[in-house]
């Protein structure tokens, strides 16, 4: 992609800013659009590393147009709707891939990621204007959500946080996205070292948001889980024990199941009923013998009854599965699972985005 | 601290005792209590103390004591190592040089074994009075993963042996992230636990414990303490294998102090107090042991 001419942008942007929003007044270049189409022709690559020989500035020239045609076309519904000829799901997942291209990989578990930046924000002030429009709304719903999971999953709360609620902006009831601010609250109040009366502002502040994801959409079982998970944390024990028990006798799958039986398990423990807690911890091991944090927890109760025996044959088996597991144990990953699916959302979207 | 039992026949018979499984941790009848106490100084270990030099109470009743040889009783040492991805390069190094640093502070009669943990735990070698399989073990150390630093303790305690003078060294460099367990849980499992429990906890500038102390920190600090074990902030990969070679000698100048608990009710929790009377110096000891009903 050619460099457009700064006295040309310059000349672009004057006149953007002097020219009245009429439907025709909006520019968006020539060259830009057609990176989007080479996007949307199914020429990825190419047009993602086209987009980042260009200048922030200009871009955000671009993007200033985009906005300006999307308020005309919201100004005069009767007019020619000149949104219609640009590809702006492509443009959308354009932008999210040249910031995902512009972020290097994690060096490893423990270690930090350079969160989505200029590129990302174009993509999501992109996304607002779908979101405006009838038949994107889904498009863009589940882009802001995929968003704030990518975040999340990389450890960029406030991201994932600014994602999420920039999503229910537009989607305000919209349960997944609840659930995704509701679970990047949680994932800060627990790994980050806050103190005492800020964290439980935290984990009140996203049992808010998981107890409206479980109002707008009760067979959410993961929002239901992670609800009654922070309220265990804040020591609302009995709460806690309702949504579980609750949770525990819906349906879903394996690892959202073992979840609640591990999570109801401690409410019992941690009440003095050690053998609910036993049963619990038992029912969440009969998913999956191999799991870890199960067999720990049920090794504690056992232990906590003065059954020193079964205490050691539980961990001991455990042990015994080390380095040879077939699945990582669900628990290891609670604190963003609900973020693991954002790579195929956003690949979803991206297979969308063609003519 | 540890307490010897005494089993009657037929409870050796329906614990399977007698065909090689392990007994039950708790006691059906306690004879005599050990407690494991270090005395120091401004300048180090305090030697040459006699019984009489110690004051002890079991529920704030006086006791008699006496003193034991520490070599009669071999050490059961448990290496409990963070190895997650934020140990990699020349941390991982330093913890394995250190390793070697408290092995060769042991006697031919202690055992040592390596327990690692990331988000699993996995024993690389199970306590053994052959150092090559442990030093063998550490050659395999590999710095990937999270940390379940809580949930690793509580497997060393729980697995620790009793009868023994058990050992527990954790390691660890961060906050932990993937445990199922807590402090409240750790805190009585390590109570009713006979181990001596020490933690080094890795402080460095670019990734500290940061903000003061954290929870986990004063949480494992106070166990350590409460367990008459100590907790360890060394600031340099030289200042980790000082740590772990004090630990090791450590267990070398301890005084074994055995006592039959008189006036005091068998069951429940049994808060200790150990002073000097006639000499200075500051006591380490376990705080406390606990008995099953």
């Amino acid at each position: 992609m050619a460099l457009i001419p700064r006295a040309r942008l310059l000349a672009i942007a004057a006149w953007s800013l002097l020219a009245p929003a009429t439907s025709s007044g909006q520019v968006v270049s020539r060259e830009y659009e057609e990176l989007l189409r080479r996007y949307q022709r199914g020429q990825r690559s190419a047009a993602v590393w086209a987009l980042g020989t260009w200048r922030e500035s200009d871009l955000d020239l671009q993007i200033k147009a985009l906005q300006r045609r999307a308020e005309a076309v919201a100004r005069c519904p009767t007019c020619k709707d000149l949104l219609d000829d640009l590809p702006l799901k492509a443009a959308v997942m354009l932008h999210a891939d040249r910031d995902e291209a512009d972020r290097p990989p994690a060096a490893g578990t423990e270690q930090p990621r350079r969160c989505p930046a200029g590129q990302a924000r174009r993509a999501g002030q992109i996304a607002a204007i779908l979101a405006q429009r009838g038949g994107t709304l889904e498009f863009a719903r589940r882009f802001f959500l995929a968003m704030a999971q990518r975040c999340q999953w990389d450890f960029c709360l406030e991201a994932a946080l600014q994602w999420g609620r920039d999503g229910l902006a537009q989607f305000p009831r919209d349960p997944p996205l609840l659930m995704v601010v509701g679970a990047s609250l949680e994932e800060r109040a627990t790994l980050e070292n806050a103190p005492g009366d800020e964290r439980r502002r935290r984990f009140q502040e996203s049992e808010k948001f998981l107890s409206d994801a479980v109002a707008g959409d009760p067979t959410l079982l993961e929002a239901a889980v992670r609800l009654g998970h922070v309220q265990w944390r804040l020591g609302e024990d009995e709460s806690a024990r309702l949504t579980l028990e609750k949770a525990v006798a819906q349906d879903g799958t394996p690892p959202l199941l073992y979840l609640a039986h591990l999570f109801l398990g401690q409410v019992y423990e941690r009440a003095g009923w050690p053998d609910q807690a036993i049963g619990e911890f038992s029912r969440a091991l009969a998913l999956d013998p191999q799991r870890q944090s199960a067999a720990v927890a049920l090794s504690q109760a056992y232990f906590s009854t003065g059954d020193a025996r079964s205490a050691r044959r539980v961990l001991g088996e455990a042990l015994a599965y080390a380095g040879r597991r077939s699945e990582r144990d669900p628990h290891w990953d609670y604190v963003a699972s609900n973020a693991a699916e954002a790579e195929d959302l956003l690949q979803d979207l991206r297979e969308e985005t063609g003519p | 601290m540890s307490a010897r039992v005494k089993f009657s026949l037929a409870l050796v018979g329906l614990a399977g005792f007698a065909s090689g499984q392990e007994p039950p941790v708790f006691r059906s009848e306690v004879e005599s209590a050990y407690v494991d106490a270090f005395v120091s100084n401004g300048e180090g270990p305090v030697h040459g103390l006699r019984a009489t030099d110690f004051e002890l109470t079991d529920n704030a009743v006086e006791q008699t004591i006496e003193l034991v040889s520490a070599e009669t009783r071999p050490v059961r040492a448990v290496l409990v190592f963070d190895t997650s991805s934020s140990l990699a390069g020349k941390k991982l190094e330093a913890l394995r040089a250190s390793a070697e640093a408290f092995l060769d502070g042991l006697r031919s009669a202690d055992e040592a074994g390596l327990l690692a943990f990331s988000e699993e735990i996995a024993w690389l070698a199970e306590p053994t009075t052959d150092r090559t399989i442990v030093r063998n073990a550490l050659t395999r150390l590999h710095a990937e993963g999270g940390t379940a630093a809580f949930d690793a303790l509580y497997a060393a305690l729980a697995l620790s042996e009793t009868g023994s003078r058990s050992l527990v060294v954790l390691f660890t460099d961060g906050e932990d992230n993937m445990s199922i367990l807590g402090e409240r849980q750790l805190r009585a499992v390590a109570e009713r636990s006979d181990a001596l429990v020490h933690v080094v906890g890795l402080r460095e500038t670019s990734r500290p414990f940061t903000g003061g102390e954290t929870n986990q920190t004063r949480a494992f600090r106070e166990i350590a303490e409460a367990s008459g074990g100590r907790f360890w902030t060394p600031e340099s990969p030289q200042r980790l294998r000082e740590a772990f070679s004090a630990i090791a000698a450590s267990m070398n100048e301890r005084y074994v102090l055995r006592y039959d608990p008189q006036g005091v009710k068998r069951e429940g929790w049994h808060a200790l107090s150990v002073r000097l009377r006639g000499a200075s110096g500051r006591v380490q000891a376990r705080r406390g042991y606990w008995v099953a009903p």
